[in-house]
């Protein structure tokens, strides 16, 4: 069992953390720090982001260390999702009513995502024109990562992360993580033995409002998806798996699995559920 | 890992192809095969190293199978393709399909955290009881 754990809320999520070693104050302040110091430049809830300030101007702006990293994994999915997934759909969630306020009411008729408004050079950010960013699909899952790289400075090499899903161990004792069923969060459709890698999850039964909307849209149109309804991923690090918990929505995971070292589950509006015999668990099918 | 019968059998299909691919040059060699029984199959992991000439050129894959009791308990295939399009169709035969799944209860599995949708934080929740309240009026 683990030596210690914590849990506290943060970026509208639950956050639970446990470690094999004590979790003391400075290195739960450091944590704290993290993620509020990526919240400052990354939330579109708050109107003195560097989200935010892209969203009012064009220019050039440079990004904090982690900036390159996520936009860079943003390319790569664009690219195997043919243009599904983009950092740019946070306009047509605003307009559905996903916005600061949380008004939860459509504005008007989904946008599709702009595109080649955005290069990156090295840190630089060059902004053709004002866009409204989302870093939704892999920014929980790069903080998840950045506050693994706290503990383990701190000292701490064994733990597990829980940030309202989304996963990181490190460490000799797998942890066994559910797979919640859709439609029904008191059961679980499959188990994953995680060990010194990360899995996320991704789903539209919660978070819905309105006529059937929620928050995983393609950026091609700038509509919710309908095909698939929950996915899970893999991957050696937290980022690559939540974006790849939303490529899985679009892209058939062939196409995925030919660019990165993934093991998946994924469940389509029909019922059936398609998965990699290779996952790390077992699929109760 | 554990995998279900229909999983098995899906891969099976996908094994019979990899081997067609692989006849012409395959190097097969029993790995710790040891119990014979009804099946004529002994158990044991299996594993062979299959070569075959794609449209983009030679390439090779990777196919470990385990039986026990005579059926197939797991299949691993290692896709050793380097050109995407064959790594493609190689990952292809390593994916189960289920037409259904059946749920367990999460008070009957032993369970360190659970991953799923996020659940709805309060902020959102408050939003949409708002929008209720409005809607009545």
């Amino acid at each position: 069992m683990p030596a210690d754990s914590t849990w506290f809320d943060a970026i509208g999520t639950r956050w639970t953390i446990s470690a094999d070693g004590p979790l003391d104050a400075t290195t739960l302040a450091r944590v704290h720090d993290r993620i509020a110091g990526y919240d400052e430049t990354w939330s579109r809830f708050r109107d003195d982001s560097l989200v935010a300030r892209i969203s009012r101007e064009a220019g050039t702006y440079r990004l904090p260390p982690e900036g390159p990293a996520l936009l860079d994994l943003y390319d790569r999915l664009n690219e195997r999702t043919a243009g599904a997934v983009s950092p740019l759909v946070g306009r047509s969630l605003e307009r559905l009513g996903y916005d600061a306020d949380l008004s939860l009411r459509p504005s008007g008729p989904p946008l599709p995502a702009p595109s080649d408004v955005l290069h990156l050079d090295g840190d630089l950010l060059h902004v053709l024109e004002p866009v409204l960013l989302d870093v939704g699909a892999a920014g929980k899952g790069q903080l998840v990562d950045l506050v693994g790289a706290e503990l383990r400075a701190c000292g701490v090499d064994g733990f597990l992360i829980d940030a309202g899903g989304d996963l990181l161990h490190a460490g000799d004792r797998p942890a066994r993580v559910g797979l919640r069923q859709p439609g029904d969060p008191s059961r679980v459709i499959g188990v994953v033995e995680l060990r010194d890698a990360a899995l996320c999850g991704s789903g539209v039964d919660l978070r819905r409002w309105g006529d059937g909307w929620h928050h995983v849209l393609d950026a091609r149109t700038g509509w919710p998806t309908r095909d698939v309804v929950a996915t899970w991923a893999v991957a050696s690090s937290a980022m690559v798996a939540d974006g790849l918990a939303t490529a899985l929505f679009f892209a058939d995971p062939d196409r995925l699995e030919a660019a990165f070292d993934l093991t998946y589950v994924r469940v389509h509006a029909d019922g059936t559920v398609r998965y990699s015999l290779g996952l790390p668990g077992e699929v109760f099918a | 890992m554990t995998s279900s019968r229909r999983a098995s059998l899906a891969l099976l299909s996908g094994l019979s192809l990899a081997t067609a691919l692989t006849a012409c040059t395959a190097q097969a060699d029993a790995g710790t095969a040891d119990q014979a029984n009804d099946s004529g199959y002994a158990d044991g992991t299996y594993q062979a190293t299959g070569n075959y000439e794609s449209p983009a050129g030679k390439e090779t894959i990777d196919v470990s199978v385990t039986l026990d009791g005579g059926v197939v308990s797991a299949v691993d295939v290692t896709p050793q393709a380097t050109n995407p399009t064959s790594k493609t169709w190689q990952t292809a035969f390593a994916s189960g399909v289920s037409d259904e799944v059946v749920g367990r209860s999460i008070d009957d599995v032993e369970l360190d955290a659970v991953s799923g949708a996020s659940l709805t934080t309060e902020g959102f929740t408050a939003a949409l009881d708002e929008i209720a309240a409005d809607a009545r009026g």
